[in-house]
């Protein structure tokens, strides 16, 4: 079994395969660099900058990647009854995450408590080209982390697990043929071919002027969630499926949050806020 | 005489109380400790089973 950890995504992403040699590895981890830089909205050259900055001006060229990762955040707002809602990124801004919390938060804006408005009518997505209504932007955050876990999955190796700062991947039977061990809430959970994501908001998380701010905005409010659960593990057949499961039950709270997991997931944990 | 009865009689209550409040607090923690472990809920055991096995990684919040 080979294994490599890197720093990429504003996390730790850890990488571990058998049957294949540590060159697979360094491929993988220039995979993840790569769209690191595509996909981030910090970085102002990256292809979603560039469709952020294009907001309100009709139809932009987006590459085939970023057009099946847009359609995902279009799956996961449908699949999570508009709770996963990829357009938050005006919230995110005005809560002063304007930048990689490792550079520091900036002061917050005052912002209206209102609803963000449907993500489909945010944002149109064709081959080739997407379209997102002027004063928009999109963060993909947890949904690219969690399709990108499943996407180098597949292409790493038959025996893998990509782990991207807590959304993995597990695939195929594990170093000694039984399933890959995987830590989930305090236990050891044995896994093949399946996804797991962890949603929660006790990271990424800053004091402003006395106030608590964090990176999980409830699309009801437009503002950081505070629903009364403080993380949410979730097993699911794909990574980005679990990352859908667990933040819709965080943003549900803890009650209805509970009744969603049970009939949608075969193993999850959920702690409330102390 | 009197008065030495109401003074025994007032520590053995306070101690009473102590002993209930410590009693009251273990189990509330413990409730509490108990609630903390048992959110995990495997619907499929056959699916997703456990190990005593540490893992070679996990899943977290980041």
């Amino acid at each position: 079994m080979v294994e490599l950890r890197l720093p990429a995504l504003g996390t730790t992403c850890h990488l571990l395969a058998v049957g294949v040699g540590r060159e697979r590895l360094a491929w993988a981890a220039d995979w993840i660099r790569e769209r690191h830089d595509r996909f981030s909205r910090f970085a102002p050259d990256s292809e979603v900058s560039s469709l952020n900055r294009a907001a309100g001006q009709g139809w932009a060229p987006v590459s085939a990647e970023l057009e099946e990762l847009l359609g995902a955040a279009l799956w996961a707002y449908a699949r999570s009854g508009g709770l996963v809602h990829a357009g938050v990124l005006g919230p995110m801004l005005a809560a002063g995450y304007t930048r990689p919390l490792g550079e520091g938060p900036e002061p917050a804006r005052a912002l209206p408590v209102a609803p963000l408005p449907p993500l489909p009518e945010l944002l149109s997505v064709e081959p080739g080209r997407a379209r997102l209504r002027r004063g928009f932007g999109v963060d993909l955050g947890g949904i690219a982390k969690g399709w990108m876990a499943d996407r180098l999955a597949l292409e790493l190796g038959p025996c893998c697990v990509v782990n991207l700062g807590g959304d993995l991947f597990a695939r195929g039977d594990g170093p000694d043929g039984g399933g890959w061990p995987v830590g989930f809430a305090g236990r050891t959970l044995l896994l093949r071919g399946r996804g797991v994501a962890t949603s929660g908001v006790t990271a990424r998380r800053w004091l402003d002027q006395g106030r608590v701010q964090h990176h999980l905005v409830d699309p009801r409010t437009s503002h950081p969630a505070a629903t009364g659960v403080a993380e949410v593990s979730v097993v699911a057949p794909t990574a980005l499926e679990a990352e859908v499961l667990a933040k819709t039950a965080l943003l549900l709270g803890p009650e209805r949050g509970r009744a969603h997991l049970a009939t949608a997931s075969p193993a999850w944990h959920l702690r409330p806020a102390a | 005489m009197r008065e030495g009865i109401r003074s025994v009689a007032l520590k053995a209550a306070a101690t009473a109380t102590t002993l209930l409040a410590i009693a009251g607090a273990a189990l509330y923690v413990g409730g509490h400790q108990h609630s903390q472990s048992a959110p995990l809920h495997p619907r499929v055991l056959d699916q997703v089973q456990t190990t005593d096995a540490a893992p070679l990684t996990s899943t977290y919040v980041s």
